[in-house]
């Protein structure tokens, strides 16, 4: 009896639990790690990563992006479906309030098309965020050169 | 001692604790439910005819030159459909190959070609192509075929292929399968690895070509 009663209490305790909300602070969208993928010289198409966190008590919505050496910077989504990778345009983002949202290889990302000019990794590149309310926000992506380390399997070779 | 009627009738609700366990069996039968469906609709990579590249003769042109798929050259062929301007799931197999492809002792990695067939001959010439691919690896390729080819192949692996026209102006993208189709020296095809998915794809792909390579 006490069992079938402490497993409900269970149920009931994960289905309620509180998600842990950040307390009220001036900052709108915070913005970290933003990076951009490297890319050989003659390509002009390249796509740039962040992490969002939206400390606030109301939600942030991304409007459109801005970088200066990109003819043009949108926000898009890579998705898998059946085997088939799409890419489509995101018009607008919204970040709940006390939401992180990832901006990462292989999904959401911000699409960077038309590259003015060469892009090295550890070049730092300015990328604005315009919100629906407020004003943009800057951040400045590294270039990354995201081929991996592999590191040798040497107990197999030595 | 006499009981309030409510607490009677609490008490033997309570005592009646079958109706928990009914609970519990339907959220064990949900989950099994859940897991069954997720499972069955979950993309894998399967080709409900094999392909025979064997028969079709093909020969890619790449900035190095010609790149026959069947000269029984004793290498592995790993082959993945691509472009240039692709951000996200072109880089990140070519990523992954070369991680793998440095995994390989010497002697394995003399035996192995990857090559990336450009989807969009429009915007991606030879060099552009050659620039793009040598970028990840010096052993992966960045190939055209004739169109003539370039539809025989796509149907033999089974793959989609959809130009996708950005309308704020930004060009356009191409929808495609992302697999990776591993190829041997005749043709044959050994093994299709899907895009992203679980687990360590690099680990996934040298066990293959390894095995492969026998």
């Amino acid at each position: 009896m006490l069992y079938y009663l402490r497993l409900l209490s269970f149920y009931v305790l994960i289905a309620n639990f509180p998600p842990a909300i950040a307390q009220d602070q001036e900052t709108t969208l915070a913005i970290e790690n933003a990076y951009i993928r490297a890319i050989p010289p003659s390509l002009t198409t390249t796509a740039a990563y962040l992490s969002l966190y939206n400390p606030g008590d109301k939600p942030v919505t991304i409007r459109g992006i801005h970088c200066d050496v990109a003819a043009t910077a949108e926000l898009h989504e890579s998705a898998m479906d059946q085997g088939v990778m799409k890419m489509r345009p995101v018009p607008e983002l919204t970040i709940a309030a006390g939401a992180k949202l990832e901006l990462a290889p292989g999904g959401l990302h911000i699409m960077l098309s038309g590259l003015k000019q060469e892009i090295k990794a550890g070049d730092k590149i300015a990328l604005g965020l315009n919100l629906s309310s407020g004003p943009a926000i800057i951040t400045i992506a590294t270039v990354r050169d995201m081929r991996m380390k592999v590191e040798h399997d040497h107990q197999h070779h030595h | 001692m006499e009981k309030f009627p409510a607490e009677q009738k609490i008490a033997s609700f309570l005592s009646n604790y079958r109706i928990f366990a009914l609970i519990q069996w339907l959220i064990i039968a949900l989950i099994i439910f859940a897991t069954t469906w997720t499972w069955w609709h979950s993309y894998r990579p399967s080709l409900k005819v094999a392909p025979d590249i064997g028969a079709l003769n093909i020969s890619l042109n790449s900035h190095a030159g010609p790149i026959p798929l069947t000269n029984r050259d004793g290498k592995l062929k790993l082959l993945y459909f691509g472009y240039t301007h692709c951000v996200n799931a072109c880089p990140l197999t070519l990523h992954n190959w070369a991680a793998a492809f440095e995994l390989l002792d010497e002697q394995e990695r003399t035996r192995v070609q990857g090559i990336m067939i450009s989807l969009d001959p429009a915007r991606d010439t030879q060099s552009l192509l050659n620039e793009y691919t040598s970028y990840f690896h010096h052993q992966i390729a960045g190939a055209t075929a004739t169109p003539e080819q370039l539809e025989q192949l796509v149907t033999a692996f089974q793959i989609y292929y959809q130009t996708y026209n950005d309308a704020t102006g930004n060009g356009y993208s191409i929808d495609h399968t992302a697999n990776t189709y591993i190829i041997d020296d005749t043709g044959k095809l050994v093994k299709v690895i899907a895009y992203g998915g679980k687990g360590d794809k690099t680990r996934e792909l040298v066990k293959t070509i390894r095995q492969a390579l026998g």
